[in-house]
C-alpha cells in the first residue's frame, strides 16, 4: 500500500500546474462550504437561542387551552399546579426531575399606557428576577439601568421606550384587565430598559416582578407558562420525556402540555428543514468542485495508458492500479479540502467579529424572532466537517476514472499506444 | 475566421469534457434564472395583495397622519373637501377613490381580546378600490345601512367566532374617552394576506361617526384606484407636488411595499452571490479545460507555431474553445432555465407545502406563488455565462501559448 502511495504521489508531481489547478477547484469549493455553513448556522443559531430565551425555554409547560390562544394573552389559562394545588409546589416537584436544571415561570398579560392621550397597547411578562438573573439572557440585555427587584418596578424594550416618551426613573401608568376581566391601573418606575435588536421584542414588551404580576392580576401562585432549562439544548427531548413522566405520575398531561422548544414553533421547524435541505446543497457544490478532478483525471489515464499497460504486464493486479488512481484522486481531494479550510476558515471568522446585516430592514415590519444581524458561527467543528466532506466526497468521486484505468486489459493498452 | 475554425472542431474532440463543464455554467444559471422567476412572481403577487387588499394604489391623508408620533389617527380625520376631491378625480388614470377612517380598537368577545385595527369604510365605493369582498368565506360583506362587523378567518379562528356572534370594539374616541362598539359579526373573509386576516376589520361608517365622536362625513385616509402601478407611483408625485401647503399629503403604494421591496433586495443579493459562487467553480473548471486540452496537444501547439502562427493567435485558438463552453453553458443553461420558469409560470408552486398555512412570517401572501418573467435576466446571464468562461480561458491560455513545443514534445 505504500509503495502504491509513492507511486501516486510521485504521478501527483509529474504535472504539478494540472494537479495544482484541481487541488484549486475542490479548496474553492470547501471554502463555499465553510462559509455557507457558518452563516447558516450563525442564522438558525441566533433564532433559536432568541426563541429559546424568550418564548420556550428547553421545555415549557403551559396550559393545553394557552397553547391555541396564547396570541389572545388569555388569563383563563393559567398553570395552576397539580389539581389546582398551586405553582410553587408544581416548580418545587419539578425541580426535582432528572436533567432540570432551572425554571422560569412566567406569566404574560396584554396591557395599555397611555402618556398622552393616545393608547400604546404592549405585553407585560411577570418574572422571577433571581431565576431570570441565573439565566442571564434577559438582564444580559439590559442596556440601561437595571433589573427589576420587587414592588413597582418595571423593564421596558427601547422601542417602547421612544413610543411612551420615558427615561429611567419615570413613571408609567398601566391598565390592564386582570383575571376577573375588570380594567385595573397601575404605576410602576421604569429601571431598566432593554434592547435586543429585534423589533418583536423591544418595540411591544415589558417586564415586572413575578410577584407584583401574580397580585395585580389576582393570579396568586400562578403563571402562563413554564420555561425549563436543562443543561444542554440537544437534550431537550429527554428533558421533555422526563418532565411528560412526571406529569403523567401526578395526573397532570390532561390539562397541561409539555412540549420541546423545537415543537412549539412553525419558524423552527422550517428553519430546521432549510438545514437539512442545505445539508443536501453543500455535497452538490463539492460535486461541482469534483468534476474539475474528473476531468483531469480521465486526462491522466488517457495519459498513462501505456504505463498503465506496463504495470499490468509487470503483474499488478487491476485492484491494485485502481489503487494507484484512486489515491492520486484522493490525495489532490484532502489536499484541495485542507487549503480550502483556510480561506474558509478566514471570511467566516472576519464576518463572526464584524457581523452580516443586509437584511435588517426587511424585519421592522416581520413579527419573526430573527436578529437583525448575522454573525456567522467560526468553529473548529465546522472546519473539520467541511474538511471531512470535501475530502470524502472527492475521494470516493475519485474511483470512478480509475475504474477505468484499472479495466483496462494490458495488452489493448500497450497495443493502443502503438 | 481560421482560427474560429480551429476552435471549434477542438471544441468538439472531447465531448463529454465539453459537455460537463458547459453544465456547471449551464446549472448556475439555471439556478439563477429560476430564483429570479420565484422572486419576481412573490414581489408581483405580493404587490397586488398589499394594493388590492390593504394600501390601494394611492392615498391622501393629513400630513400628520404619516408622521411617526403614535397619536391617534382619529384625531387626523378630517372632511374631504370638493377641491380635494376634484383634484384626486383630476390624476391621470384616475379610476375610483373610496373613503376609510381607520382606528385602532380591541375586540372583545366574552372574555378574551384582541387589538385590531377597525377600517370603517363606506360600503358603496370600498369595492371600487378594494378587492376584500370578493374573499367572503362566510356570513355578508358589508352594505349600506348594515351594522355588521366583518373580520378575517384567522381572528375568526383565534376567537372563535363566526357569522352572527356578538362582539364589542374598545377604543378611545377622537375626544380620549373611551368608547364601544357593538353589534354582530357578519362576515368572515379569507384573503391570501396574512395581515388582513388577523389584525384588520372592517365596520361601516355611517354606523360609527357617533362613537367616534367625530363630524359626519369625516375620513383619516382617502384610498385611490388608478390604471396601474406605474401611473400611480407618478401619480402620488405629482399630487404630492399639488399638496405641499395644504396641509394634505399623500402616499403611493410603494410605501406600504417597503418591506416586500426590502426582502426582494435582500433576495437578488444572495441569488448574485449564488450566482456568483457556481461561476467561480465553473470558471476553474474552464481553466481546467484549457490546461488539459494544452497538454493533450502539445504537438499540435509546436505545430501551429511551425507554420507561423502567433503566440496572440495561439491564445485565441484557446480562448475561443473556451468561449464555446461558455457560449454551450449559457444557451442550455437559458433553454432549461426557460423551460423551467415556463412550467413554474403554468403550475405554480403551493407555498404552503414549506410553510404551513397559516404561517407566512409577515411576507404579505399566502397559497399558491407562480413565477414571474424578468427577461431582463435572461439576457444578462446569458451574456455572463459567456464572459467568465473567455475570462477564465486568458491565463491558462497563455500559459498554453507559451510553452515551448520542442522542449515539451522533447521530454515525452
Amino acid at each position: 500500500m505504500l509503495y502504491l502511495f509513492k507511486i501516486a504521489l510521485r504521478n501527483l508531481s509529474r504535472n504539478k500546474f494540472r494537479s495544482l489547478i484541481s487541488i484549486l477547484a475542490i479548496a474553492v469549493v470547501v471554502a463555499i462550504v465553510i462559509f455557507t455553513r457558518g452563516l447558516l448556522l450563525g442564522f438558525t443559531e441566533s433564532s433559536f437561542r432568541l426563541v429559546v430565551d424568550n418564548q420556550y425555554g428547553h421545555v415549557r409547560i403551559t396550559d393545553q387551552e394557552y397553547q391555541a390562544r396564547e396570541m389572545l394573552l388569555t388569563l383563563d389559562h393559567t398553570v395552576d399546579g397539580f389539581q389546582g394545588q398551586g405553582l410553587s409546589a408544581m416548580l418545587d416537584e419539578i425541580r426535582e426531575v432528572e436533567g432540570v436544571e432551572y425554571l422560569l415561570p412566567r406569566l404574560k398579560f396584554g396591557a395599555m399606557a397611555s402618556p398622552g392621550d393616545d393608547i400604546i397597547r404592549m405585553a407585560g411578562i411577570g418574572i422571577d428576577p433571581r431565576l431570570e438573573e441565573q439565566h442571564g439572557a434577559l438582564s444580559g440585555d439590559i442596556t440601561e439601568g437595571r433589573m427589576v427587584e420587587e414592588g413597582r418596578e418595571i423593564i421596558v424594550g427601547k422601542g417602547l421606550r421612544e413610543k411612551l416618551g420615558a427615561e429611567i426613573g419615570a413613571r408609567v401608568t398601566i391598565l390592564f384587565s386582570d383575571a376577573y376581566q375588570s380594567f385595573q391601573g397601575r404605576t410602576f418606575t421604569i429601571v431598566g430598559i432593554r434592547e435586543t435588536g429585534v423589533p418583536m421584542l423591544d418595540d411591544s414588551l415589558f417586564y415586572l416582578p413575578l410577584s407584583e404580576a401574580q397580585q395585580m392580576l389576582y393570579l396568586e401562585d400562578e403563571a402562563t407558562e413554564i420555561m425549563v432549562f436543562g443543561s444542554r439544548l440537544r437534550e431537550a427531548d429527554q428533558l421533555k420525556n422526563n418532565i411528560t413522566g412526571l406529569f403523567a405520575a401526578r395526573s397532570g398531561e390532561e390539562k397541561y402540555s409539555v412540549l420541546a422548544w423545537d415543537e412549539a414553533d412553525p419558524l423552527i421547524e422550517y428553519l430546521q428543514v432549510g438545514v437539512r435541505i442545505y445539508d443536501i446543497i453543500y455535497v452538490f457544490i463539492i460535486l461541482l468542485g469534483a468534476i474539475v478532478l474528473i476531468n483531469t483525471m480521465i486526462m491522466i489515464t488517457r495519459e498513462r495508458t501505456a504505463e498503465i499497460g506496463m504495470m499490468g504486464a509487470l503483474g499488478l493486479k487491476s485492484r491494485e492500479i485502481l489503487q494507484i488512481f484512486t489515491l492520486e484522486g484522493a490525495v489532490m481531494g484532502v489536499l484541495g479540502s485542507l487549503l480550502g479550510v483556510i480561506p474558509g476558515g478566514a471570511i467566516t471568522y472576519y464576518f463572526s467579529q464584524v457581523g452580516l446585516d443586509y437584511y435588517a430592514d426587511m424585519l421592522e415590519d416581520i413579527d419573526v424572532m430573527m436578529a437583525p444581524e448575522i454573525y456567522p458561527v467560526f468553529s473548529l467543528e465546522n472546519l473539520v466537517i467541511s474538511f471531512i466532506l470535501g475530502a470524502v466526497i472527492t475521494s470516493l468521486v475519485s474511483i470512478w476514472p480509475a475504474r477505468k484505468a484499472a479495466n483496462l486489459e494490458p495488452v489493448d493498452a500497450l497495443h493502443r499506444e502503438i | 475566421m481560421y482560427l474560429l475554425r480551429i476552435a471549434a472542431r477542438n471544441l468538439f474532440r472531447r465531448r463529454r469534457r465539453t459537455l460537463v463543464t458547459a453544465g456547471v455554467l449551464a446549472f448556475a444559471i439555471i439556478i439563477f434564472l429560476v430564483v429570479e422567476s420565484m422572486m419576481a412572481g412573490m414581489t408581483e403577487i405580493s404587490y397586488n395583495n398589499i394594493i388590492n387588499l390593504e394600501s390601494a394604489h394611492l392615498e391622501v391623508g393629513r400630513e400628520e397622519l404619516y408622521q411617526q408620533d403614535f397619536e391617534s389617527p382619529l384625531k387626523k380625520s378630517f372632511y374631504p373637501g370638493e377641491e380635494l376631491i376634484a383634484e384626486i378625480t383630476a390624476l391621470a388614470g384616475y379610476r375610483n377613490h373610496t373613503e376609510v377612517l381607520e382606528f385602532s380598537a380591541n375586540i372583545t368577545t366574552g372574555r378574551d381580546e384582541f387589538p385590531v385595527r377597525v377600517r370603517a369604510i363606506d360600503p358603496k365605493s370600498f369595492p371600487g378600490v378594494f378587492e376584500n369582498d370578493d374573499y367572503l368565506t362566510g356570513g355578508e360583506f358589508l352594505a349600506p345601512d348594515s351594522g355588521g362587523l366583518v373580520i378575517g378567518s384567522q381572528l375568526a379562528d383565534v376567537l372563535e367566532l363566526k357569522p352572527g356572534d356578538f362582539f364589542t370594539l374598545l377604543f378611545q374616541d377622537k375626544e380620549g374617552s373611551f368608547n364601544t362598539i357593538e353589534g354582530e359579526i357578519q362576515g368572515i373573509v379569507t384573503t391570501p394576506h396574512p395581515d388582513m386576516n388577523l389584525s384588520t376589520v372592517f365596520y361601516d361608517r355611517e354606523q360609527a361617526y357617533n362613537a367616534l365622536r367625530v363630524e359626519p362625513g369625516a375620513a383619516n385616509r382617502i384610498m385611490v384606484r388608478m390604471s396601474d402601478r406605474e401611473t400611480a407611483v407618478s401619480a402620488a408625485e405629482s399630487l404630492a407636488d399639488s399638496l405641499t401647503g395644504t396641509g394634505f399629503s399623500t402616499r403611493s403604494w410603494e410605501d406600504s411595499a417597503q418591506m416586500v421591496k426590502a426582502m426582494q433586495a435582500a433576495g437578488r443579493l444572495e441569488n448574485y452571490v449564488v450566482l456568483g459562487l457556481i461561476l467561480i467553480v465553473g470558471a476553474i473548471g474552464i481553466s481546467n479545460v484549457v490546461i488539459l486540452a494544452a497538454l493533450e496537444r502539445m504537438e499540435e501547439i509546436g505545430m501551429m507555431k511551425a507554420m507561423g502562427l502567433k503566440e496572440g493567435e495561439i491564445v485565441g485558438v484557446f480562448a475561443l474553445e473556451a468561449t464555446g463552453i461558455g457560449l454551450m453553458g449559457s444557451i442550455i443553461g437559458c433553454f432549461v432555465g426557460f423551460i423551467s420558469v415556463a412550467l413554474f409560470n403554468r403550475f405554480g408552486f403551493d407555498l404552503g407545502i414549506l410553510l404551513g398555512e397559516e404561517t407566512t412570517f409577515g411576507i404579505p401572501l399566502i397559497g399558491r406563488i407562480y413565477g414571474g418573467w424578468s427577461p431582463g435576466s435572461f439576457v444578462l446571464v446569458f451574456f455572463f455565462g459567456i464572459l467568465v468562461a473567455f475570462l477564465a480561458s486568458i491565463i491558462p491560455a497563455f500559459w498554453a501559448a507559451r510553452k515551448d513545443p520542442i522542449d515539451a514534445i522533447y521530454k515525452r
